[in-house]
């Protein structure tokens, strides 16, 4: 494990007992690993079905129905991920904070968060008019599905892709 | 440009940017897997934690940093934290760090006769 070239409050964090811990434990970090794993499949399927539905497959479908069903699971992937990768954060600190990867993946759901408002914020309102059955969706609403499918299937290339650099 | 031939720049960006960075640290991709070497010599210290093992290895007059595998893989395929005790000797099998001249990443460690398999 990386030591020492990193800034302080990341070598607190990974030697303090919660990242002695998940170093120490045998089933603490694959089990975490794997969580991490469940939960991140959880949010980045419930956003490509409604990203999908955004870019224009499956018009049959109203977008607010498909919503309304994969945004919860989106949103639950979300709540286990999270807290999972912070446990492998801690894990090893400094070497996350070393690694160029890692940063980018931090962007990029960064990015794909902010995709995710400006469509909320903006076209989402009206969304029960232009996500009925059969309507194609306006460019703005497309465009956000088509990047944040770039940005999320991004984000977990970039979360697999950690481990190479 | 169109949003999503912006937004296409961006990611595509993003992810070009990585690959300049590519062989950094101790990243998997890291190791010079045409190289093999093996190092005949003494456990200096070692640590058995995740994500994976390390020795401080003396060998060929260098201190080695040895990379292992991960705890419950090791611990599966019968190697112990004791069994690498400081002044243990040992045969380290690996690939040699394309950054740092005195790491390398061990495909299979010898001890006391016993060969475990690491990867």
């Amino acid at each position: 494990m990386e030591s020492g070239l990193g800034p302080e409050w990341a070598v607190w964090l990974q030697e303090g007992a919660l990242g002695r811990t998940m170093r120490a434990s045998f089933l603490l970090y694959p089990l975490t690993n794997v969580l991490h794993i469940l939960g991140f499949t959880a949010l980045a399927g419930g956003i490509l079905a409604v990203d999908l539905r955004l870019i224009g497959l499956g018009r049959r479908l109203a977008l607010d129905q498909v919503a309304r069903v994969m945004l919860p699971v989106a949103l639950a992937g979300l709540a286990v991920a999270v807290p999972t990768g912070a446990l492998l954060f801690v894990t090893e600190a400094v070497g996350m904070w070393n690694n160029p990867v890692f940063g980018w993946k931090v962007a990029i759901i960064a990015l794909a968060g902010a995709n995710a408002l400006a469509l909320h914020a903006g076209p989402w309102r009206r969304v029960a008019e232009w996500g009925a059955p059969g309507v194609k969706p306006p460019p703005r609403a497309r465009a956000a599905g088509a990047a944040s499918l770039l940005f999320w299937g991004g984000a977990v290339i970039l979360g697999r892709l950690i481990a190479y650099f | 440009m169109t949003l999503i031939t912006r937004r296409v720049v961006i990611a595509t960006a993003l992810l070009g940017a990585v690959a300049p960075a590519a062989l950094a640290h101790h990243g998997w991709g890291s190791y010079d897997s045409d190289t093999v070497l093996t190092l005949n010599g003494t456990i200096k210290t070692s640590t058995y934690e995740n994500p994976h093992g390390t020795l401080e290895f003396d060998a060929d007059g260098k201190t080695w940093h040895v990379i292992l595998g991960p705890p419950y893989r090791m611990q599966n395929r019968g190697l112990q934290a004791d069994m690498m005790k400081p002044g243990t000797t040992a045969t380290v099998v690996g690939y040699p760090s394309r950054n740092d001249p005195v790491e390398m990443r061990a495909e299979r460690i010898t001890i006391a006769g016993k060969t475990t398999e690491l990867r």
